[in-house]
């Protein structure tokens, strides 16, 4: 290290600019915090304080979902999509336009978009639709030529989010819900096949169950696949060793800090079968 | 004026009386990117044992009203890859350093102590804190609880080593005082209080433990005045520094801990929330003491007065 560079500054104060609900317990939220909003690339995340005052006590790990433009062109804001599952996201939910957030980020290695010549599949599992509107945009701008497409399960149509932003951003949605009620029905694995164009990199976040499936499915194919994993973090940048994955060493396992690792890692880097469930 | 800060935990000079806690910000070089620990009084490492530990499954953090559990099982790279692998370039970055070990045995710390020894000539650690207490590995606590045992542990270590010593202690004990007097006869300069309390968390529903080990170790705002209370009675039990830990989040709560007794602070849990968080609390240490014109800050050490006759 160089002692003589100056420490980045990973805290933002930002500006709460819209909080609603999209879907069943699902909030948008959006966040006025330009430079956080320049550096921020797909698959980067931020820690985010739920309320003022220290309670809850830690900050709450988000996908930043997207970089949305302002006046000038460049991006100002950021989009956070949070389902409320606990008091922390029950109290992001709570947050008004005109408060401020403290924002520590962007975190974490991002995806690798790959060659744009080449199809890119993002494939999102309920709230681990986030991050893509962000990765829409970036391979937009880097000239999409190999086309781009997203699927999306969700357990059902009042769970189903971020579907219309990636189609406004030109990247068009297979849908699919576990009951039928909004696409077609089944998971994201009964229907990504057709999807998988000769060359096609596939980027995922979703529960764990679905990345288990998902490895599952695609072992051996030759399809190379990044995930995003969501280990819950205490500190989101590598001090506090608490958000470890099982990333495969030999025939054995290290665990690995998701926060600096990741929290994108190859799908064949993990050990799928010391994973738990946190859903 | 500015006060003056530096402060002594025997031979071990700190340039101010604030450093990291054991296993908060790894080597420092976790937290380096993002704060300026060339200007605190020491980072202390994390945990480093004879052979490397991968740690314990997650999960491995539990928020809690005011803080946190944690059971990382003491994950580390081991000596061998600790002095060849991380220690160069954490003596390359210049900020003052104490190590942190533990191990199962008397013979496990002493190897350790020999090891940061040797390599002094190149690799120069400011001290060591022996980690009597970590409550989240088999054996961790024995020496903990037991004077005998402490105290021969940091009796090997004094003969293992003249760099200097602090010994951490754990507060899940009816009383530290004879823990902290047998350390410090066994030739500690400094004893460390408090490791974190040990606590549960239960996933009702799934009638499970929401950690392995069914125990962790609780820290954050919520130990604060336990934490406090135990560097009172173990700062009024013996004449070496004690080292206060437990819950700092600002530079009320560190100069607290000083008024208690304490001669230095460590900021640990506050790390999680705020990288700045020990360059910030000492900013606002300096701020407050030159506000009530106090001098120096070893002028504050120790001045708690009792309102009154204590209790029976």
């Amino acid at each position: 290290m160089d002692t003589a560079l100056a420490p980045r500054r990973l805290e933002h104060r930002a500006r709460v600019t819209a909080c609603d609900e999209v879907a069943r317990r699902t909030f948008r939220l959006e966040l006025h915090c330009p430079e956080l909003a320049a550096a921020v690339r797909p698959g980067q995340f931020v820690m985010i304080e739920p309320r003022a005052g220290g309670d809850p006590f830690l900050r709450r790990a988000f996908s930043v979902g997207d970089a949305l433009p302002g006046p000038s062109g460049a991006p100002d804001r950021i989009v956070l999509w949070i389902a409320v599952i606990g008091k922390g996201t029950r109290a992001l939910a709570e947050r008004r336009p005109g408060e401020t957030a403290s924002l520590l980020g962007p975190l974490g290695r991002p995806y690798d978009l790959g060659d744009p010549a080449k199809p890119l599949l993002l494939v999102g599992g309920g709230i681990g639709t986030a991050p893509f509107p962000l990765a829409a945009r970036a391979r937009r701008a880097a000239g999409a030529a190999g086309g781009l497409r997203a699927l999306f399960g969700f357990r059902d149509a009042g769970a189903a989010c971020v579907v219309r932003e990636m189609e406004d951003l030109g990247c068009p949605v297979t849908l699919c819900t576990e009951d039928g009620s909004a696409g077609a029905k089944g998971r994201v694995t009964d229907h990504i096949d057709p999807l998988l164009a000769p060359g096609t990199s596939v980027l995922a976040c979703g529960p764990n169950p679905m990345f288990q499936a998902l490895d599952r499915h695609l072992a051996g194919r030759g399809v190379p696949c990044q995930v995003s994993t969501e280990e819950p973090m205490a500190c989101g940048y590598g001090l506090c060793f608490g958000c470890v994955v099982p990333v495969k060493q030999g025939d054995s396992v290290r665990w690995a800090k998701s926060c600096i690792e990741g929290p994108t890692f190859p799908i064949e880097a993990i050990a799928w079968d010391r994973v738990r469930s946190i859903h | 004026m500015r006060p003056r800060m530096e402060v002594a935990l025997g031979p071990l000079r700190l340039r101010n009386p604030v450093m990291t806690a054991s296993g908060t910000c790894g080597s420092g070089l976790e937290l380096a990117p993002f704060a300026d620990l060339s200007r605190l009084g020491a980072v202390v490492g994390k945990t480093v044992t004879r052979e490397p530990r991968i740690g314990n499954p997650p999960p491995r953090t539990f928020e809690t009203a005011a803080g946190m559990l944690n059971s990382i099982g003491l994950q580390n790279p081991g000596i061998d890859r600790f002095l060849s692998g991380v220690l160069p370039e954490v003596v390359a970055s210049g900020y003052p350093f104490v190590a942190n070990i533990a191990g199962e045995s008397v013979e496990d710390f002493a190897a350790l102590a020999a090891r940061f020894e040797a390599v002094r000539g190149t690799l120069p650690v400011a001290g060591i804190e022996a980690n009597l207490s970590c409550p989240n590995v088999a054996g961790g606590l024995d020496f903990s609880v037991d004077p005998r045992r402490a105290a021969e542990v940091v009796g090997a270590l004094r003969r293992a080593t003249t760099l200097p010593l602090l010994a951490k202690l754990s507060p899940n004990v009816t009383d530290v005082r004879p823990l902290a007097r047998a350390c410090e006869e066994a030739g500690a300069d400094a004893v460390t209080l408090v490791n974190t309390y040990l606590g549960a968390a239960v996933d009702w529903r799934r009638r499970k433990p929401v950690f392995g080990r069914v125990m962790a170790g609780l820290s954050g705002p919520a130990i604060k005045p336990l934490a406090l209370f135990q560097v009172w009675r173990a700062s009024s039990a013996v004449r070496i520094p004690v080292v206060g830990i437990g819950g700092i989040m600002d530079a009320g709560d560190a100069l607290e801990f000083l008024c208690a007794g304490a001669r230095a602070v460590q900021v640990g849990t506050a790390l999680f929330r705020t990288p700045t968080a020990a360059n910030d609390l000492l900013d606002g240490m300096e701020r407050l003491l030159e506000e009530e014109g106090i001098a120096d800050v070893n002028d504050l050490v120790g001045t708690l007065r009792p309102r009154a006759e204590p209790a029976p």
